[in-house]
């Protein structure tokens, strides 16, 4: 049998485990869900959050193995999140890895996870052709980054606040839709028309994103407006953000050699970010990689993808917490 | 040949792990190791073994301090634990902390001892140990904590950790002074080995204040 990783993700609000073997292939994978947990605090609650992990950790690897016929002698690695993430949520994942390899004598690794985001594009035997563009947009993160080969990252910017996933959820939430906000608002978005210009923040240069000052702008326009229009509001909200993305992308491809762009993350599961993208790459003659929505989320099998690397090139086995753990660390 | 026991201390935010055969302390880290004060539980862990000749296979049960205390802490040890225990299915027992101190300030002192610490502000746990057994376990507010303590003081002896400030016609001074907030790992294993004598038996372990059932003032 062909030797695997025991992936383990617990940076946020999902336990998650899985098992990939080199070539990408998930053999097993289970993610426990705390969505129910936290929906009335409106957000992650970081004390529920590690406690819910601590519950579900166990039985979830169990279920992972027995469901893949695995023994602890079948695994070359066990590869866990060591941040960016919740400190508290971390620490039951890196403790529970971290024994489960000293009884097992199984070599374990403090995965970054937003290099795990990034090599969720070659799961289920993909492969990525180089060098890529990856732009990652999710709940917890907004980042766009290059990549010369699959070990090389280079990251052009971050956001100096809000991630677009939250900014999408705050905007759900000021419109009254319900959680989770991201689809409700491109729901109502494509209703819509984009008649209110909000403004494009960061966009005349550089890689940076900023999108606390968008969020704002609808808040305060919903409030002066009382007669809004929801789904307008919406559509002016996407219209805006992706401007933003749009345009960064559009300033790494006229200035780097891609032979793709990769887009990553809980956002990417948007119709209107997937068709922008689309018409960018389709006009740039580059490859456009959506992974599919399960990937694209937090998941166990891209921290386990992303634990060959640490293997192949021969990376510390650190098992610190960092919960703001950036992706140039390892 | 007597019962390999893995002993895990961290509730009051300062690991001490221990190894034991049968009632004999195998290794404890509080006089055997330096490791400054680290919060890797795998370093305390891997000393434990190099110390005492043994292997993580010898391991027969796994006790470990459930709290009241740090939550960030014992959630650490336990999920440590945890994972030892299923990897091996070998039990987990958890331990009360307030068992642990109040068990360890007993024994030299011979007087019932009052366990207390922080909680969530402004609340604290408490309980009475005495004579081998807890009682009173609660969570509770300042106010409550302080009346326990005054209404005690006279008569048991104090472990955890408060610090009362308000005068009231007490002043701060006056205020008893904790002995100690963890215990040896010699006491340590006492306790544990009473409670594994009792039959008690579990595979998985929660820290204390995640399932506490009393009431929040
Ligand atoms: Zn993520």
């Amino acid at each position: 049998m062909a030797e695997l990783i025991l992936g383990i993700e617990t940076s946020c609000d999902d336990t998650s485990v899985a098992l990939v073997d080199q070539n990408g292939n998930v053999v097993a994978i289970e993610t426990v869900s705390q969505y129910e947990i936290h929906s009335e605090f409106g957000g992650v609650y970081p004390e529920l959050a590690s406690r819910a992990h601590l519950e579900a950790i166990l039985p979830v690897i169990e279920r992972v193995l027995t469901s893949a016929d695995i023994t602890p002698l079948n695994l070359r690695a066990i590869g866990v999140t060591r941040g960016p993430g919740l400190m508290g949520s971390l620490l039951v994942g890196l403790s529970t890895a971290q024994a489960l390899g000293i009884v097992w004598e199984v070599p374990t690794y403090g995965v970054n996870h937003l290099r795990g985001h990034i090599r969720s594009v070659d799961l289920d035997g993909k492969s990525l052709d180089y060098p890529a563009l990856v732009l990652l947009v999710s709940g917890g993160h907004t980042l766009l980054a290059y990549l010369q080969n699959q070990y090389s990252y280079e990251l052009l910017g971050t956001t100096r606040d809000d991630s677009l996933g939250e900014c999408y959820d705050k905007v759900a939430r000021t419109l009254g839709l319900g959680m989770p906000g991201g689809p409700a608002v491109d729901r109502m978005a494509a209703a819509g028309t984009a008649c209110v210009k909000f403004p494009r923040p960061m966009i005349k240069s550089g890689y940076e994103f900023s999108f606390s000052g968008l969020k704002s702008s609808v808040a305060r326009y919903v409030e002066t407006h009382p007669e809004f229009d929801v789904n307008d509001v919406a559509a002016a909200f996407v219209d805006a953000s992706l401007d933003v993305l749009s345009t960064k992308v559009q300033r790494a491809i006229d200035q780097k050699k891609l032979a793709t762009l990769a887009v990553v993350g809980g956002v990417a599961a948007s119709p209107q970010v997937r068709a922008r993208m689309q018409h960018i790459t389709e006009q740039a003659g580059i490859n456009l990689c959506l992974p599919s929505q399960k990937w694209a989320t937090d998941n166990a099998a891209m921290i386990a993808m992303a634990t060959w690397d640490y293997i192949e090139q021969g990376l510390e086995k650190n098992l610190e917490p960092k919960p703001n753990l950036r992706l140039s660390d390892s | 040949m007597g019962m390999i026991s893995l002993l895990m201390q961290n509730s009051a935010g300062q690991m001490s792990i221990g190894l034991a055969e049968g009632d004999c302390v195998l290794f404890d880290s509080t006089v055997d190791v330096d490791l400054n004060g680290s919060r890797n539980v795998e370093a305390y862990v891997q000393a434990a073994f190099a110390h005492s000749g043994r292997r993580i296979a010898d391991v027969d049960c796994v006790f470990v301090d459930i709290g009241p205390g740090g939550l960030g802490a014992t959630r650490t040890t336990v999920a440590f634990a945890n994972a030892v225990g299923f990897a091996k299915s070998i039990p987990v027992i958890g331990m009360h902390a307030f068992e642990l101190i109040g068990h360890h300030a007993a024994q030299s002192l011979q007087k019932p001892v009052v366990c207390i610490r922080p909680a969530a502000r402004p609340n604290y746990y408490m309980a009475l140990y005495d004579q081998g057994i807890l009682s009173e376990f609660s969570f509770v507010d300042t106010a409550v904590a302080k009346a326990f303590v005054r209404r005690h003081q006279a008569t048991a002896d104090f472990a955890g950790k408060f610090s009362f400030t308000e005068v009231d016609g007490f002043p701060e001074a006056a205020w008893p002074v904790p002995t100690i907030n963890s215990a040896s790992i010699a006491s340590f294993l006492g306790v544990a080995l009473d409670k594994y004598a009792k039959g008690v038996r579990s595979t998985r372990v929660y820290p204390i204040s995640e399932n506490l059932s009393v009431k929040i003032l």
